[in-house]
């Protein structure tokens, strides 16, 4: 038997039209002026269940594959959807994980990234400050990855109504703000399986998005330069212009195929190398991507007006979110440097992860 | 465009294993020339080894003495042979495309004088496609083919032909009308026959695996013609297009990093290490899509946009893994170098840049690509 990832056709053809239908650059440059989330936008997700794909029902969720999950992510960010969706869900799914019990939405998450330390959770209040909290100002709550003072991987949901926010947005538009807490009240729980299996779950899940939006810059490029013309014919008919449609295909060929791959080893509960590999070859390929993308568009594409940069800006905000692309090289590399061959390490089966486990 | 995830069922992670021990025993270290991917040793006595344990010819039909096993299989084996750097020059072109065209476009008696060799390794290939004013323009090529009692005969000249002088058959595209397409066609061309000459060119490294083929008044039966006369271009261009996505796209330098890694494992500094991990993680990625394709064949697809799509960019990506390598020896390259991971880096560095050209030039690849894309 060959493994393979496939999330479920009518779930990813009710996804393709949810967002194709609601999230119009329009809509995506309202919320990024009004700088608050889009909340009849929210409301219009959850009639159809949408935040709670892949998130058991017995935790308040509709159930699904991790697959599921992937394709989620992917179609909300292939438009640009400014909803907290893959942190509503990666929060989601610690509570499902600690036995917390479920709490309604939008719930936005903190502690994935290694970029910040994050306060220690003791006893039943947390005092500190977390940077850069997506959307933490429309969340019921925030819920934080964090340690307790033995070290232990727990997890801590404070209430919006528990902490102070200094408003912050990253390059995309989105609101980031920094989580203030003072002594604010906290629900912990236990972590099983410890934090390695989330971070590589939730680092496929960037990726994924990644890959959602590498898509949508081919598929933009690619109309664009069939209709733009110049010197008389399509800009897409010069071959000096088709090398960047070719770059902006190889860039989401390579990434979606990657995250699938990711997301197959780390559904059997493995997947260190195949994770830290699509970790480095999605964040490198976003960069190549953006730019032949820029570079096909001329002008038009320097615009606010036209829909492009609604995902280039995007793409430079998740590049690096939670680690630099060179710590992602570096892991690579120290697990190349510790197999006893490089090409039977590139050709192992994400099952031979339990062996060198 | 969109691959599907794969991985390797049991029974073909049982096959590699089983390749690969006996690689280390048939290829101890040192005992034979280390070879860049595609481009290893000529060694007919490896090539029958690997046919008597059923590694060659593998997807050819069962009646001819192939094996009819699947593309993932070839695959399986293939990466096994490139990352040893075995010497697979003698069978490589014969065992990759003209084993797989006879099988599909050949009459009976010439899969039944040609394939049980192909499959036992006793024979080798080449490929006379290009001539001096016909390069990537393929259709253009006019060494021509004439009618006369009983066959054909050929005037003119090839050029740029790996490993025509070695090889026991030609595969060759003449000439046989002025239509520019559909006046080509294919034939197999014995080596040996009266009236060919084969010269090598010198290579940029010095080798002389490079040929030119000159035809005077060379006399062909009509019985080694390949397929109908004028359905030379589509076969020709049939028989690259699906192996364009193959794993010899990307490993062209494995057996160079597999020994550089060794090396940096001493010394590692972060930079090196990350620069490992960025061409390991490449190297992942593209084994999944060169995965990916051969399930698509095997499935009875023909994926061809999508092995040039990866062609494209792995061929360019080997040359990137070289200047890495290089780099980090920080000095001028001998090819007369008493390390031998020297002198198999000087050796690649010569003829890395072949690597975008040949099998489609990669500015070809783009407008194959770009094509493909439009018409979905």
């Amino acid at each position: 038997m060959s493994e393979t990832v496939r999330a479920d056709e009518e779930l990813v053809e009710l996804l393709e039209d949810f967002f194709a239908r609601e999230v119009t650059p329009d809509l995506v440059a309202a919320a990024e002026q009004s700088g608050e989330l889009p909340s009849a936008l929210w409301a219009r997700a959850e009639a159809v269940q949408i935040p709670w794909i892949g998130i058991a029902e017995e935790h308040g969720g509709v159930g699904g594959t991790f697959a599921d999950v992937v394709a989620l992510v992917h179609h909300a960010a292939y438009r640009a959807t400014p909803l907290p969706l893959l942190e509503h869900h990666l929060a989601a799914t610690l509570l499902a994980r600690t036995g917390l019990g479920h709490v309604d939405g939008p719930l936005t998450v903190a502690g994935i990234s290694g970029h910040d330390d994050v306060p220690v959770v003791d006893g039943a209040a947390i005092s500190g400050r977390i940077p850069a909290v997506p959307w933490a100002a429309d969340a019921a709550a925030v819920v934080l990855l964090t340690r307790d003072p033995h070290g232990a991987d727990v997890v801590a949901v404070v209430r919006r109504d528990d902490l102070t926010l200094e408003p912050a947005t990253d390059l995309a538009g989105t609101p980031v703000p920094t989580v203030v807490l003072t002594d604010a009240s906290v629900e912990v729980g236990r972590l099983d399986g410890g934090a390695e299996v989330f971070l590589r779950y939730a680092e496929v899940l960037r990726c994924s998005a990644l890959a959602g939006l590498l898509r949508r810059l081919y598929d933009l490029t690619s109309s664009y330069v069939s209709e733009r013309h110049q010197f008389g014919k399509p800009v897409g008919s010069f071959q000096a212009v088709q090398i960047h449609t070719v770059t902006l295909a190889q860039a989401a060929t390579m990434s979606m195929l990657s995250v699938d791959r990711a997301a197959g080893a780390v559904a059997l509960g493995l997947g260190e190398l195949e994770v830290a590999a699509t970790s480095v070859v999605v964040g490198q390929n976003a960069v190549r991507a953006a730019t032949a993308a820029h570079q096909a568009h001329g002008a038009i594409g320097m615009t606010r007006e036209y829909p492009l940069q609604q995902l280039t800006r995007r793409v430079h905000a998740i590049r690096q979110l939670w680690g630099s692309l060179t710590e992602a090289e570096e892991a690579v590399g120290l697990a190349a440097l510790a197999a006893p061959r490089l090409s039977e390490l590139v050709a192992r089966h994400p099952e031979e992860g339990l062996q060198s486990a | 465009m969109r691959l599907e995830a794969t991985e390797l069922t049991r029974t073909e992670r049982d096959l590699q294993d089983e390749v690969r021990s006996w690689l280390d025993e048939r290829l101890p270290e040192g005992s034979y020339p280390l070879g860049l991917g595609m481009a290893g040793a000529i060694d007919p006595e490896f090539s029958r080894d690997l046919g008597a344990r059923g590694w060659l010819g593998m997807s050819l039909p069962v009646e001819h003495g192939g094996h009819g096993r699947t593309a993932v299989d070839r695959l399986v084996v293939v990466e096994a042979l490139l990352a040893r750097g075995a010497p697979v020059g003698y069978h490589w072109i014969g065992d990759r495309q003209s084993g797989p065209s006879i099988a599909a476009n050949g009459t009976e008696l010439q899969k039944k004088e040609i394939l049980p060799g192909i499959v036992s390794g006793d024979l080798s290939f080449s490929i006379g496609m290009s001539e001096p004013d016909s390069g990537s323009d393929l259709a253009s090529v006019r060494t021509r083919a004439e009618r006369v009692e009983g066959g054909w005969v050929v005037n003119g000249s090839k050029i740029w032909t790996t490993g025509a002088f070695e090889a026991t058959h030609i595969l060759s595209l003449f000439r046989t009308s002025e239509d520019r397409h559909t006046g080509l066609t294919q034939f197999i061309v014995d080596r040996h026959a009266p009236g060919l000459t084969v010269s090598p060119i010198e290579f940029i490294d010095g080798t002389r695996d490079f040929c030119e083929l000159s035809f005077v008044d060379m006399f062909i039966s009509d019985d080694w013609r390949l397929g109908e006369v004028g359905s030379g271009w589509g076969q020709n261009t049939g028989e690259l297009a699906l192996e364009r996505g193959g794993v010899d796209r990307w490993m062209s330098a494995m057996p160079l990093l597999e020994r550089w890694a060794v090396r940096e494992s001493a010394t590692s500094g972060s930079r090196a290490t990350a620069e490992l991990g960025s061409i390991v993680a490449r190297c992942w990625a593209f084994r999944g899509m060169s995965l990916a394709v051969a399930r698509m064949v095997d499935d009875g697809q023909s994926p061809v946009t999508e092995a040039a799509l990866i062609k494209e960019m792995s061929t360019r990506f080997e040359q990137e893994c070289l200047e890495v390598m290089v780099r980090h020896l920080g000095r001028p390259l001998r090819t007369d170098a008493d390390d031998p991971y020297e002198r198999l880096l000087a050796k690649a560095v010569q003829v890395a840049p072949s690597w975008t050209i040949r099998g489609g030039t990669n500015e070809i690849l783009r407008s194959v690509i770009s094509k493909g894309l439009r018409t979905r």
